[in-house]
């Protein structure tokens, strides 16, 4: 496999990936209702984990500056950790599978989607325990508080991994810098 | 058998519900915790305003029995002069002074009535007689401002039990218009005492005005002309002209108020 990175034409795929992504996140939507996730995990499949994780805290780190939700600060490189483990893990789903399914990818949407949340919720604990909060209360107020959030981003993830993933995959499968690299 | 990564996927499954099952757990007992917390100071709250309550039920029960006393007093007299009775005057308002000093301090208009009332106190007893119908103007005097302090401390008390929000409007009278859309304020709050609160203020008191006696001269130092305030009323869809002095109007939650300076 070619490094995508060295190519320009996919560089400039990323690029266009990365602002669907931003766009998605600055429509009106839901909260956690997001595509990122499936983005990256299509990255990490079609190009490898590495490129996956790339791409995946790339996104983060641009969408920490235009998140319509505020700038994200400290919570960054955990976003940032998080998607890169969610390309990693698309790379490593195309070299393990044989025949990949809906159903997996829905599950492993729901898993990636926890691990991200929680990641990302150990983010807020950080910051609760910079402001003085005790550390163990802090832990418990980020996950409790973030669950009815991640229940709503779970539930959306296994939808969208389940019923996008594949038509997706199709989609930029036929894309012509895909089969060069590819 | 199984396959390996059957296991694997049932694995993710159950992880998922474990995560979501004691992420719903933390926050249910987080939850529960806070409720806890906000009854436990409601309560606490209640106590408070159900002690303050005693003490003013009491306060007012002490200062109207000495005023009932003093007014039997004045009613049975069979004399012309009625100086005799200034003293025990004097103590009433002194006592009067001595327990509501906070609501006096705290509200600028009442203190101002009770200065007036003290003011003419001092003027009379300087005369050698008091007559039946000045002594009797004292009295009526003392008991209007003695009941409007029990009701400012009773609505001050009531008053932390809850917050409204009001939206209020400055008409400067000059084409600038100035809001405060939702203003959060304790229930029982005049438009004065918002009006204070939001912006600065200069007024003056008018002792004849009843009910409230405050008349405002400028507000964020803009004195040119005289201010007046309405009210918004929902069901006519117009602004109503305020009845009464603005230190005599009590809020109402989700209420709109305008002062406007009329040139």
């Amino acid at each position: 496999m070619l490094n995508p990175l060295k190519n320009s034409r996919a560089v400039a795929f990323f690029g266009v990936l990365t602002g669907l992504c931003l766009a998605v996140q600055l429509a009106p939507r839901p909260p956690n209702v997001e595509f990122t996730s499936l983005f990256s995990f299509t990255v990490g499949f079609l190009f490898g984990s590495f490129v996956g994780a790339f791409f995946g805290s790339f996104v983060m780190f641009v969408n920490g500056f235009f998140s319509p939700w505020g700038f994200a600060g400290l919570n960054m490189p955990f976003q940032m950790l998080g998607m890169s483990v969610v390309g990693v893990a698309g790379g490593l789903y195309r070299k393990y599978t044989q025949k990949p399914s809906p159903s997996e990818t829905a599950v492993l949407g729901a898993a990636l989607t926890v691990f991200y949340d929680l990641v990302t919720n150990l983010g807020m604990a950080l910051f609760y325990m910079i402001i003085g909060t005790n550390p163990t209360l802090a832990v418990v107020t980020a996950l409790g508080y973030g669950t009815p959030f991640s229940l709503i981003h779970i539930a959306s993830n296994i939808a969208v991994f389940g019923l996008a993933f594949f038509p997706l995959i199709k989609a930029v499968s036929q894309l012509l810098v895909v089969e060069k690299i590819g | 058998m199984v396959e390996k990564r059957t296991i694997v996927f049932i694995t993710l499954v159950i992880t998922v519900w474990a995560s979501i099952t004691s992420g719903f757990a933390a926050y249910y007992y987080l939850e529960q915790a806070r409720y806890q917390e906000q009854l436990h100071n409601q309560q606490k709250l209640l106590d408070t305003i159900t002690r303050n309550y005693d003490v003013s039920a009491n306060r007012w029960n002490l200062l109207s029995g000495d005023y009932g006393v003093l007014l039997g007093d004045y009613q049975f007299f069979s004399g012309d002069d009625y100086s005799s009775l200034m003293s025990r005057y004097e103590a009433l308002l002194y006592n009067l002074q001595e327990n509501y000093t906070s609501t006096l301090n705290a509200f600028p208009e009442l203190n101002t009535t009770y200065n007036a009332l003290l003011s003419n106190f001092q003027t009379l007893n300087e005369k050698s007689t008091v007559t039946k119908e000045e002594f009797g103007s004292l009295l009526d005097d003392f008991y209007t401002l003695l009941t409007t302090l029990a009701k400012k401390e009773l609505e001050v008390y009531v008053g932390e039990l809850g917050v409204i929000n009001v939206s209020l409007c400055i008409d400067y009278g000059n084409q600038t218009t100035e809001w405060y859309n939702k203003t959060s304020t304790v229930a029982g709050t005049t438009l004065f005492d918002l009006t204070r609160k939001i912006a600065a203020v200069e007024y003056s008191y008018w002792a004849t005005m009843e009910p409230g006696h405050i008349f405002l001269n400028s507000i964020n130092n803009h004195a040119e002309g005289y201010w007046v305030w309405y009210y918004w009323d929902e069901t006519k869809g117009d602004w109503i002209f305020g009845p009464v002095g603005c230190d005599a109007w009590i809020l109402e939650n989700n209420g709109i108020y305008k002062w406007v300076c009329i040139q």
